[in-house]
């Protein structure tokens, strides 16, 4: 459950850090490129790779996005830090968490672990007989872990998937910022930390508007989100 | 546009009327001067062939009256008269008319009455007619009035009055051409005008892909020269603006590289060494922290000096953003026991640059934060003022800290100034956060000022003048 791919071309940094989260517990292999990242994380069969935006040849959403092409490992990106959130939530990111360089290598690990968690708690919540949530057109099958909007299928990537499964729960209830990032992302929101904003945007643009404009999930300013439940019919 | 649209339109109009009017009274003077020129020939002439018929009919009339009779007279005096039109009589000595058909003209019997008196030739014209009369003598001795009528040339009036009815007609159909003509050129000429100006404007809010493109230049080579001046600007500017932005991420990329390492190494410093080096390292994990803020506050402010982020602005709701910074703020406040809250609200919408002025503010509340007594709340109110006619936004930050001397408060929005070092360096924070906000704030036409409050603590004021949107 420790199976960790770096891809970052700092060779120096990856060092360290590789010295870093083996004593930690991990069993870390590194990558200085892209192309060989995205060929190693998609041929091996690690529990999460730690991929940095800013890579030589292809970048890192690229490959990101080969990476998704074919698997659903975990994946936790190093964005550059002061880079408009704006940008990246413009972006088709698919990754499941951020942190932004310098960062704290504690703060690495309690993500990495957040991660672990999370993933090792989704098989045992699929083995009870499947149970499906529908608000209105959209359908959550948490055994399947599938997402259907008006029957059409949808991928998304685990993270907007415990987000989406949360709030529709909760639907038409407000749910805090706090909440989605302890149950989505598996860790305490930080200060400043936009990540869960991030996902929700994501999370949007995949599900589509519901109808004329209307959004699906909605923006309480200062507390969190929620899921708007369709007008009585 | 439109004015320009208008003014070559009605110039147009305009054009065509006075050319209309121009060229009909070009057309009536020569007419009456031709005109008259003409009458006075066709008057003289007229009148010497009138002399002349008068002649012969009064040597040869006469003699048919006496020998032959009236109605030979008439017929003669009919075939006399011919197809001019002209007219001749046979009056007895008194002026009695010796000629039984026809209306005899007024003029003619006025000549021959005139002429009976006097015995001398007269002329007299009237209603239409020009007679002339002589006495004559006939073979028998008597003596008789010939008289000889002709019409009166058209008069001058009835030269120029067709010309002057048709003037209507032809104004109209000045008018409706001109008009016509005149809209075209006015549309075709100004379209492309109004193209340059929506791509100028488009740049101008941000939009640095903007161009004029192929639909500046059909009409008018220097519009469509002016378009591609346009294009060419607008292509170096967004050249110019990208590579500062790349400099400027490159620059933060290769600055916080060597931090990143840096942290990892003191993490794993903190992992071999006993914890009686823990003091020492939180130590360097601070101030590289700071570094790194210090880092990011240097390239904000360098970005905000060369402009180039000022260019995208759009419409914001300053209540959310005055609310998502103080969530915000209030979260990290929550760790060292204080808050942040909220306590006056307006629904403001002000046309800006988001990142910018959300940067501008947390700066601020962040600082209140560090020095807002424990305990307390920082207070932040959003209102709405009037002055002088013109609206303004007015965020306040209230905090209950130690304030600051009156002397340094303006000197507070300088970067690195520090009101008073030691506390401040202890407290954290760059010396630059401020300096962030006066630049965004000016960015935006607005003020930023501190003041002490009034029951201890620091109070800051930032105005924002509500305009509209720009590009209207």
């Amino acid at each position: 459950m420790n199976r960790i791919l770096v891809i970052d071309d700092d060779t120096d940094l990856c060092e360290l850090l590789s010295d870093y989260l083996t004593t930690e517990g991990f069993a870390v292999e590194l990558l200085h490129d892209g192309e060989a990242g995205a060929e190693r994380a998609l041929a091996g069969d690690f529990d999460l790779v730690v991929l940095d935006v800013m890579l030589p040849g292809i970048n890192g959403f690229e490959v990101l996005r080969r990476l998704r092409a074919g698997s659903a490992t975990p994946v936790l990106m190093l964005t550059a830090r002061g880079d408009d959130v704006d940008r990246i939530v413009g972006l088709e990111m698919g990754a499941d968490d951020y942190l932004p360089k310098p960062f704290n290598p504690r703060e690495l690990v309690a993500r990495i672990r957040a991660v672990q968690r999370r993933t090792a708690v989704a098989p045992l919540t699929g083995s009870p007989p499947s149970e499906a949530l529908s608000v209105g057109d959209v359908t959550v099958d948490m055994g399947a872990r599938s997402v259907h909007v008006a029957g059409v299928a949808v991928e998304l990537t685990s993270v907007e998937f415990s987000l989406l499964k949360v709030l529709i729960r909760l639907a038409g209830q407000v749910v805090s910022r706090e909440e989605l990032s302890q149950q989505a992302l598996g860790r305490e929101l930080n200060a400043y930390d936009r990540s869960i904003d991030v996902h929700v945007s994501s999370l949007r643009r995949k599900l589509g508007a519901l109808g004329e404009e209307s959004e699906r999930i909605k923006t309480v300013r200062g507390i969190g989100y929620f899921y708007a439940r369709p007008a009585a019919i | 546009m439109r004015t320009l649209f208008i003014k070559i339109f009605l110039s147009f109009l305009l054009a065509m009327a006075l050319t209309t009017i121009a060229y009909t009274i070009l057309v009536l003077s020569t007419q009456i001067g031709q005109g008259s020129k003409l009458r006075q020939s066709v008057q003289a002439e007229r009148s010497q062939m009138a002399g002349d018929m008068l002649a012969m009919f009064g040597q040869v009339a006469p003699v048919l009256y006496e020998r032959q009779g009236n109605a030979p007279l008439e017929r003669y005096a009919r075939k006399t008269a011919g197809p001019s039109k002209t007219l001749a009589f046979l009056f007895d000595a008194s002026g009695r008319a010796l000629d039984s058909r026809m209306e005899i003209p007024p003029a003619v019997r006025a000549a021959a009455a005139e002429a009976a008196r006097n015995n001398a030739p007269r002329n007299v014209s009237s209603d239409g007619y020009s007679a002339l009369a002589q006495a004559v003598a006939g073979p028998s001795g008597h003596g008789y009035i010939a008289t000889v009528g002709t019409p009166s040339p058209p008069r001058g009036a009835q030269l120029w009055q067709p010309i002057v009815r048709s003037f209507g007609i032809r104004m109209a159909v000045a008018l409706l051409f001109g008009g016509i003509i005149g809209y075209l050129l006015a549309w075709r000429l100004t379209a492309p005008i109004r193209r340059l100006r929506t791509a100028a404007q488009r740049l101008a809010n941000g939009d640095l892909s903007a161009r004029v493109g192929e639909s500046g230049g059909k009409i008018g080579d220097e519009v469509a020269d002016l378009g591609r001046d346009l294009d060419r600007m607008a292509e170096r500017i967004e050249e110019l603006l990208e590579s500062q932005k790349r400099l400027v991420r490159d620059v933060s990329h290769e600055l916080r590289s060597p931090l990143a390492r840096f942290n990892v190494a003191l993490g794993l410093a903190r992992q071999h060494c006993t914890s009686a080096a823990d003091r020492y390292f939180d130590r360097i994990e601070c101030d590289a922290g700071r570094l790194n803020e210090l880092i990011g506050e240097l390239l904000t402010l360098s970005l905000l000096e060369s402009g180039a982020e000022q260019l995208v602005r759009e419409p914001l709701a300053l209540d959310t953003l005055v609310a998502h910074v103080a969530h915000d703020a209030d979260f990290e406040a929550q760790s060292r026991h204080k808050s942040v809250s909220v306590i006056a609200d307006a629904p403001l919408i002000l046309h800006g640059n988001g990142e910018l002025l959300r940067r501008a503010l947390e700066n601020v509340v962040r600082n209140a934060v560090r020095y807002t007594q424990e305990g307390t709340a920082v207070e932040i109110a959003l209102q709405k003022v009037q002055d002088e006619g013109a609206e303004f936004a007015v965020i306040t930050v209230r905090d209950y800290g130690p304030g600051v001397p009156e002397t340094a408060l303006t000197k507070l929005f300088h970067p690195f100034y520090r009101a008073d070092d030691a506390r401040d360096r202890q407290s954290g924070g760059t010396g630059i956060g401020l300096a962030i906000t006066e630049r965004s704030v000016r960015l935006h036409s607005g003020t930023v000022s501190a003041r002490n409050a009034a029951n201890g603590g620091l109070l800051i004021t930032i105005r924002l003048p509500i305009t509209a949107d720009v590009s209207k």
